[in-house]
């Protein structure tokens, strides 16, 4: 029996250990359309996590910006107060030593108390009952008490405070008046005194792309434009500001640009690729592929096959280096702009379906042959910013972008793309 | 890239690097040279073609997932080929019913005397035998005969205890030898 035992397994084994047997064809084809389903899938989500970071920094940055507005409001209202109420133990009324002191601290020149009449008058100063202003500091002695000149070219004594200093019932003053003496001359110091400062741009921009095609066939550039039609674009990202001067500023960044191409109906045509397999070549204005249908018989060089619509996407980051000229006028600021950008593309794809298989099998092309990585562009644009307060801008952005270097290489075109985009963002500046 | 491949052909580095990649056309090389053979491995774990083509896609896709896993410490069709066993076992491991441990003399099964028709069936006909067993046996006599597992490792990997196994392998051996002879039976008639 044991023999007859190892008889028959190794019968069975001499005999179908090295058995070998063809596959049907729908199991390469299905396992083409798993892998392709998981590529498109791959494909979708290799970018997820940036998008996630670019999101959360957005927000991280808006609740930051926010944080700030909110803190500089409190401060100023919160110093304003404190100038009227300080040390006066009453609370709403104001204490003539502290307005005093904030008015001879400000450096006022001459020129600037004639432009606006004020004079000196530390000699017309009433006598100040120190009892009743305060009770532990006294005016400095080289105070000056700011009067308006009137008509007549009399002096008098406008100030409400002073006049009031006899009587101190009605506190109330035109405070305004000396608030924004003080804050002009401030601006006339900073103006005086220029600090360079970061601004930082978050925007979306809707873009129109188009490009410039170069080959010595003709009929190639013909046939590209005919059946390549540009969709709308977008673009977005984070630009850096650095104001230099007064009116010059450069400009960096991090821009995120997908452009999406339709392809109408072809018909394509086999060649035998550089490995020496025959395939069908889909050739766009961004470079080729060689599509194999899952489905049919092999093709032989020169056959052709009828192709759907298809969808062509590209997809780069740019970092972009721009001089800036700045004018500024009120609440509006006009920034021109013009420098060079560094190009580096990130996907150039194709899905495209097949007409000529029974179940219109869909390709999906990831890596297109002839597509170069890496490009630069002109770029040139204007912000047009509106100040929405001390730190916050808001900035339209028309703009205009065109390659320097060709997107392909090895391909029947040379392809130049360029574009015309309108973008809005907001800024905040750092100062 | 996997650990240690050097040991292995030029064309097959090229293709587990490429595979690894993600390239499509390295994947399809890949297919086209071993999909042959472990078509073979998956028609003994199966019923028939249908289902041996469901094992292959679904062992082809780990094969791709899980490539750049391989360590490079065997040969590379081997590990190809434990995937494609896995998948099968993983297909029937619900629907397998293994027999209790039963005795083959109770059983009342006639041990054929001398089988010698090898002679007289091709590849396709011993492989048809095989499938026509029972799920259990037929997956229990496909590792111990062909993969070359112990009833130990056929035990622990299908979760029964050994004497089930060694009682379903004699089964299998039983109603294997039971068909040839009928095999035989039918060659010698139709000789006649």
């Amino acid at each position: 029996m044991n023999e007859d035992v190892h008889h028959i397994d190794n019968l069975l084994r001499s005999t179908l250990e090295h058995y070998e047997e063809i596959p049907s064809p729908a199991v390469k084809e299905s396992l083409n359309a798993i892998l392709d389903k998981k590529d498109a899938e791959a494909y979708k989500r290799k970018y997820e996590a940036w998008k996630r970071i670019a999101i959360l920094v957005l927000i991280m940055l808006s609740g930051y910006i926010l944080y700030e507005s909110g803190t500089e409001n409190i401060n100023a209202d919160h110093s304003k107060e404190s100038s009227i109420s300080k040390n006066t133990g009453i609370p709403g009324k104001p204490q003539m030593q502290d307005t005093i002191t904030n008015i001879s601290t400000a450096a006022i020149d001459n020129k600037l108390m004639n432009k606006h009449n004020i004079i000196s008058t530390s000699t017309n100063r009433p006598p100040i009952k120190k009892n009743y202003w305060s009770t532990n500091k006294k005016v400095p002695p080289k105070l000056s008490i700011l009067t308006l000149r009137n008509k007549s070219g009399i002096d008098k004594l406008s100030h409400p405070l002073i006049n009031s200093s006899y009587k101190m019932q009605q506190p109330t003053f035109n405070y305004t008046l000396l608030k924004n003496k003080v804050i002009n001359i401030e601006q006339l110091n900073k103006g005086r005194h220029f600090k360079p400062y970061w601004m930082i741009t978050g925007w979306a921009s809707y873009e129109q792309m188009n490009y410039r095609l170069d080959s010595d066939l003709p009929n190639a550039i013909t046939s590209i434009r005919h059946r390549e039609v540009h969709e709308p674009s977008f673009s977005g990202g984070i630009f850096s500001t650095l104001q230099i001067k007064k009116q010059w500023a450069l400009q960096t960044g991090l821009v995120l640009s997908h452009t999406s191409i339709g392809i109408s109906p072809q018909k394509i045509y086999a060649f035998q690729e550089p490995a020496g397999s025959v395939a069908f070549k889909y050739i766009t204005s961004s470079g080729y592929a060689y599509i194999k249908p899952g489905t049919g018989a092999p093709p032989a060089v020169g056959d052709s096959l009828n192709t759907a619509e298809a969808k062509h996407i590209l997809e780069s980051f740019s970092v972009p280096l721009v001089v800036k000229y700045v004018l500024e006028r009120n609440k509006f600021s006009f920034r021109p702009g013009i420098g060079i950008e560094a190009n580096l593309m990130t996907s150039a794809n194709v899905e495209v379906e097949i007409e000529e298989t029974p179940s219109k099998e869909v390709v999906f092309i990831n890596k297109l042959n002839g597509a170069k990585p890496f490009y630069w562009s002109l770029t040139a644009d204007v912000e047009l910013q509106y100040r929405v307060n001390n730190k916050m801008f808001l900035t339209f952005r028309p703009s205009f972008k065109h390659a320097l270097s060709p997107i392909t290489e090895d391909n029947v075109v040379e392809t130049f793309p360029y574009s015309f985009g309108l973008g809005m963002g907001m800024t905040y500046k750092f100062r | 890239m996997p650990e240690n491949t050097s040991h292995l052909p030029v064309t097959e580095q090229l293709l587990i690097k490429g595979c690894i990649a993600g390239n499509r056309a390295f994947q399809s090389k890949l297919y086209d040279l071993y999909a042959p053979k472990m078509l073979g491995v998956c028609m003994r774990y199966s019923r028939n073609k249908q289902e041996a083509e469901e094992i292959l896609l679904e062992g082809f896709l780990r094969v791709f997932t899980y490539i750049k896993k391989y360590r490079g410490s065997g040969s590379f069709e081997g590990w190809i080929r434990k995937i494609m066993v896995n998948c099968a076992l993983f297909k029937y491991r619900s629907k397998v019913h293994l027999h209790p441990v039963i005795d083959l003399k109770i059983a009342g099964y006639e041990v054929a005397g001398e089988i010698d028709i090898a002679s007289n069936l091709d590849a396709k006909e011993l492989l048809i035998l095989v499938q026509s067993l029972p799920v259990g046996y037929r997956i229990i006599f496909s590792l111990f005969v062909f993969e070359g597992y112990k009833h130990r490792e056929i035990a622990k990997l299908l979760g029964i205890s050994e004497g089930t196994s060694k009682s379903n392998l004699a089964d299998a051996r039983a109603l294997l030898q039971k068909s040839l002879m009928i095999k035989e039976q039918l060659i010698a008639n139709n000789g006649l």
